[in-house]
Parts: C-alpha cells; structure tokens; sequence
C-alpha cells in the first residue's frame, strides 16, 4: 500500500483581474472581473514508504500548492488524495500528530524566544513523552550542530541557524512522512549540506517518506532518486532523476581535439560549436546525428581525443522548463487570435 | 492519544510571560497607559455627578460599581482574548495560519489561547478596588449568592465579546487586510460603559433593543453591576447567557466555514 497516493488533483484559484490606473481601480470596485488559475492540474503519483522524492518545476509550476494540499491547508478542487490512509483536509488530530511540514519562507518559532521554549511548547502539543523528547532533541541539536543556540532568541539567529531550529521544529514529533518546501533556500553552502545530511541520516534511520521540493539540483541529486517534475500544474516526468537526460536532452556534447592542428573549417556543419580553442572544439550536437558526426570526423581529421557527454541534469532541466514555457505562451497566442 | 490540553495552555501562558519579561520597559509602560486611562475616566464621573445626583436613574455609587464591573469585563477580555483575536488577520494574510492549522489539535483553542496580555491585567485589581469602593460608598447589601451570580455573568460576558470578535477576525479570510478589530472593540468598550438606559432615545429604540436581548453587547458590564446594586429578573438573565452560548456554537461553526475558504497565502 502506497504512502501517499494522489489521483487526478486539481485546485484552481479564482483571482481578481486587477487593472492598472486608479480610474480602472474605481470601476473594479463595482465590477469585478476574475480569471481561473489552474495552479494544479490534474496530478496523479503515488510514493512508497521510505522514499524520497523530489519535485521539481519552474516558479509557479504548482508544487507548494500541492504540498498544501497533502498537508490538508487547502481543500483541493477536484481529486482525491490519501497520506497514510488519511484524507488531509479532514484534519484528523491522528493525522497531523504523523506528518510535517516546513516551508523554507515561512517560520513557525516564536519569534523573541529562544528556539528551546518553542521546542517545549511542540512537546506539550504533540504529547512527546519526556525520554522521547529529551532523545530526538539531544540527537538533532548535535546532528545539526545548533546546541550552543538553544539559548539565544529566534530573531538573533542567522537565517541558516534559525532554517536549522525550524527543521528540528519539524522532526521533533517523529514524523512518518515530511513536507519539505524549499528546505536550504538562502542558505549558503555549508548549511545547506548540513541539512542535507541531517535529511539523509534522519531517512535511512527511520524510513521516513519524504516529498521535497527544492530550486537547488543539488539537494535533488544528492538527496532523491526518484523526481516529480511539474509544470503549469501538469505531470510531465515521474521518474529517476537520471531518466529526465534520456528523455528530454535533445542534445549531445562532443569534445574533439585534433592533431597537427588541421581542423574543420566549418565546425558549424557539424553542429552548433560551443567553444572553439584550437586545437579543442567543442559541439553540441543533436542525439540522433551523433554517430554520424563522430565518424565523419574521425574519418577526416586526426583526432586525438574525443568524448560524447550528456548536458547537465541542471541544463536539461531549465531547457526543458523554457521549452514548456514557450508552448504556454504559444497556446496564449493561438487562444487570443481564437477569441479576436 | 487526546491532547493535553492544560499543560498546552500553562506551556503558552509561560512562554508570553518569558516574551514580557524580555521588554521589560515596554510592559511597564503599557500598564502605566492602561490604568492612567482609567483615572481620567473617573474624573470624567466627578464632573458629571457634581452636577447631577442621577443618570438615568443609576445614583454616583451604583454608577461608579458599573464602571468597575466594565474594568473588570474588559480588562479579562483584553488579557486573554483581544491580542489573539487581532492576529488572526495577520496570520491569515502572511499565512502563518498554516502552522497552526496542521498542529495536532483543536485549531479553535490554538487560536483563542495562543497569547495572553499581562499588561491589560492590570486594571483587574483597579475594578476591584472601584467595585469595592462603590459598593461601602452605597451602602449596597450584597449576598454571596449575587457575588456568585456575578462572577458567573461577568465570565459569561467575556464569553460573548470574545465570540463577536472572534467571528468579526475571522472575515479576514475573505477580506485579507482585516483592520477593523480595534474599531469594533473601541466600539464595543464605548457603548457597554454606560447605562444601557440612556441608549433608549436613540433610532426609536432598535439599537437598544438589538443590543440588549438579540446580542446583548451593552449588557456585559450592566447585568452583572445590576445584579449586584440595583435590580434584575431571571428572564433577562437566561436571555444573556443562552445569546452567549448561541454566539460561541457560532464562532465554531464561523471557523469551519472560514477554513473552507482559507488559500493560505503563498510562500
Ligand atoms: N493563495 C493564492 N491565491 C491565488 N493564486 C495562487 C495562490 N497561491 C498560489 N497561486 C497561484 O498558483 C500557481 C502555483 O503556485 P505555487 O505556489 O504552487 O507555485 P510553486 O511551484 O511553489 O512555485 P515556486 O517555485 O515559485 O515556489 C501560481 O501561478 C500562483 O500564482
Ligand atoms: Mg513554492
């Protein structure tokens, strides 16, 4: 049975068109006009216990308001969701006592407090019991290297300490299934492996399910096997992290150095050139004219060397979230002339 | 596994005194404003009453017990519910709401208990002394089955503002910017400081009327100083404590209905 299951979500949000210019503001005040915006659009997935899943998408792609969902914030406008046999939005106290949820912009500790009195009030919220407690506190504070923290109020935190306090926040419950949105932003670096660690430790110990999203493609790599890209609040790969470079990368580098210094004279035949230092030449080259290319220059020149390298995962993916952006704008188009 | 819902409450309380005790400055200021406040208005008394022996039929004494039994109803509302009411707006529209809403535990309580305002206690101990003041002033005979009474109603009281507010904050949901919580309490404090009577002129009596038996604001602080120094009738006092509770059930079923529509501002 799948930890959390997601069939056919959809949650659109009607907001107010707003014009510019006070007069259009005055006339709004009497006549609204409102569009639909469709932030999630028709999601199905489904995740295993233990797993850890990244979800990755461009800005507005849908995916914090999807966690939303799954944590029972908002009610979605059709679908159907289950997390551990519950359903989120009924809010069932056996529920929430099982999950967490962190969003990296928000923060839930009290402010002009130490993050200790914070942890104590959580205690007493989820009924922790003393030994537990003092345990997951005494393990994540030395895990996250905060103890020397504890004492010192929230707002004299650095932004990374206090990301690492709210985390803590997070886990002190034990938590079968975590929410993460968008862990380590702004944090530098350091903390931002940290964190990761902690993650990764936290998972392997107690096989936790844990749904991230997160703009930094290191803490996918690093942390997810298995991503959920979104888009315009569409599905458009669930998969392994490395199967997004056999399905979407168009394209292939290939790296040449050539001997005697004769080189092509129109490298651009050959594909798009990325970098030209005699006697390197690098090219990018469609997938499927790859081999074609490769034998015609090795039949021709010397070559000295070659390699054929994927693009990075991190290229692939804003190419793809670009080419995707590009059919939207085109739909945009086609509807506009449609309705002039 | 309930949760503990006292040791939630005693965890809160601590937590908003060891906040007060960082501003230590802030706080004595704040209690310094509230009770100075208070002796303007009874200077305010002095100057009417050296010219008038009655309003409306309450006599110095018995209107003085009405000022420390509004003291005493506002002063507990402000403590334990006004600060909670105000941050719902902001919690709505950052929304922090979020935080509250996927805790292990009755939203409604989170909300209503979260904050407590020490310094709005401290007009607690001014009323009592007014009250008792009043009360030797007038000569007044008073029972131990009218202070129960009294208490009762006086909680009652707070019961009912807390409600109205409550349900007020709570259109912040819809409308977003929420401001008018601080109006509607002002409001709110203004009229139940007088004698409901002196309201009967007004609009051929239907704000008196809808104020006193269907929400019956003005009666907050006039029921229970009336139970204590003039008179009352049993009715009257069902009336009261039956609008309180309908307006709690109210305030629940206001949140429900409020969370429905709640779209937790984007992060
Ligand atoms: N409360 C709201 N009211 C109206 N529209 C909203 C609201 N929250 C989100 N949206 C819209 O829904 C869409 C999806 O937003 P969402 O926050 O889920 O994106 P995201 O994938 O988390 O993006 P990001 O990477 O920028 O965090 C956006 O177009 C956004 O404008
Ligand atoms: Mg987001």
């Amino acid at each position: 049975m799948a930890e959390i299951h997601v069939r056919d979500l959809h949650k659109n949000y009607r907001v107010h068109v707003k014009p510019a210019g006070l007069g259009a503001s005055v006339k709004s005040l009497f006549h609204r006009t409102y569009k639909e915006v469709q932030a999630v659009d028709g999601i199905s997935f489904e995740i295993e216990p233990g797993e850890m899943v990244g979800f990755l998408g461009p800005n507005g792609a849908g995916k914090t308001t999807t966690l939303k969902m799954l944590s029972g914030l908002i009610y979605p406008s059709s679908g159907s969701v289950s997390v551990m046999g519950f359903v989120p939005w009924q809010r069932k106290n056996e529920y929430r006592r099982q999950f967490a949820l962190l969003m990296g912009q928000k923060n839930q500790l009290w402010w002009d407090l130490p993050a200790n009195e914070s942890f104590r009030l959580h205690k007493e919220i989820y009924h922790i019991e003393d030994d537990l407690f003092k345990r997951v506190h005494g393990e994540l504070t030395e895990l996250l290297e905060v103890e020397n923290l504890l004492d010192q109020p929230v707002r004299e935190l650095s932004l990374g300490e206090r990301m690492k306090m709210e985390l803590i926040a997070a886990l002190l419950h034990s938590p079968r299934v975590l929410f993460l949105d968008e862990p380590t932003i702004g944090l530098d670096v350091v903390a931002q492996t940290n964190i990761r660690h902690c993650l990764q430790q936290y998972n392997q110990e107690r096989q936790v399910t844990i749904l991230l999203t997160s703009h930094y493609m290191r803490d996918i790599e690093a942390l997810c096997d298995r991503v959920l890209v979104i888009d315009h609040g569409r599905l458009v790969h669930d998969g392994l992290l490395r199967d997004i470079t056999e399905r979407f990368a168009t394209h292939k580098l290939l790296q040449l150095r050539f001997q005697n210094g004769r080189m092509p004279e129109r490298p651009e035949e050959f594909g798009e050139v990325t970098d030209l230092t005699p006697p390197r030449l690098t090219l990018r080259v469609p997938r499927e004219q790859v081999p074609q290319c490769v034998s015609h220059l090795l039949d021709c020149y010397d070559v000295d060397d070659i390699a054929i390298e994927d693009p990075s995962i991190e290229n692939v993916i804003s190419a793809l979230f670009r080419q995707t952006a590009e059919q939207a704008s085109d739909d945009v188009v086609v509807a506009e002339t449609m309705n002039g | 596994m309930r949760p503990r819902y006292s040791r939630i409450l005693l965890r809160f309380w601590k937590n908003c005194l060891l906040r007060e005790m960082t501003f230590r400055g802030h706080f004595i200021l704040r209690v310094f404003g509230e009770v100075g406040w208070v002796f303007l208005l009874l200077v305010f008394i002095e100057v009417i009453f050296s010219k008038t022996s009655h309003v409306r039929g309450w006599s110095e004494p018995q209107y003085l017990f009405l000022m420390g039994t509004h003291m005493l109803v506002t002063s507990l509302f402000e403590t334990l519910f006004f600060e909670n009411c105000w941050r719902i707006s902001d919690l709505v529209r950052k929304g922090d709401l979020d935080f509250v809403l996927v805790k292990p535990a009755n939203t409604q309580f989170l909300l209503t208990f979260e904050r407590i305002d020490f310094a709005s206690l401290a007009n607690l101990p001014v009323g009592i002394a007014l009250c008792t003041y009043a009360a030797i002033q007038g000569g007044f005979t008073i029972t131990f089955g009218h202070s129960v009474l009294f208490v009762l109603l006086i909680g009652t009281g707070v019961c009912m503002l807390y409600a109205m507010l409550f349900m007020f904050a709570l259109t912040s949901v819809w409308l977003i910017r929420q401001t008018g919580l601080d109006a509607l309490w002002f409001y709110a404090m203004s009229l139940s400081r007088y004698p409901a009577e002196i309201y009967r002129g007004f609009a051929g009596g239907t704000l008196w009327f809808v104020c006193v038996f269907v929400v019956p604001v003005l009666m907050v602080a006039n029921l229970p100083a009336n139970v204590m120094v003039r008179t009352f009738t049993t009715p009257f006092i069902i009336n009261f404590i039956v609008a309180a509770a309908v307006l709690l059930i109210l305030s629940n079923i206001a949140l429900r209905w409020a969370l429905r529509s709640y779209r937790s501002a984007s992060s």
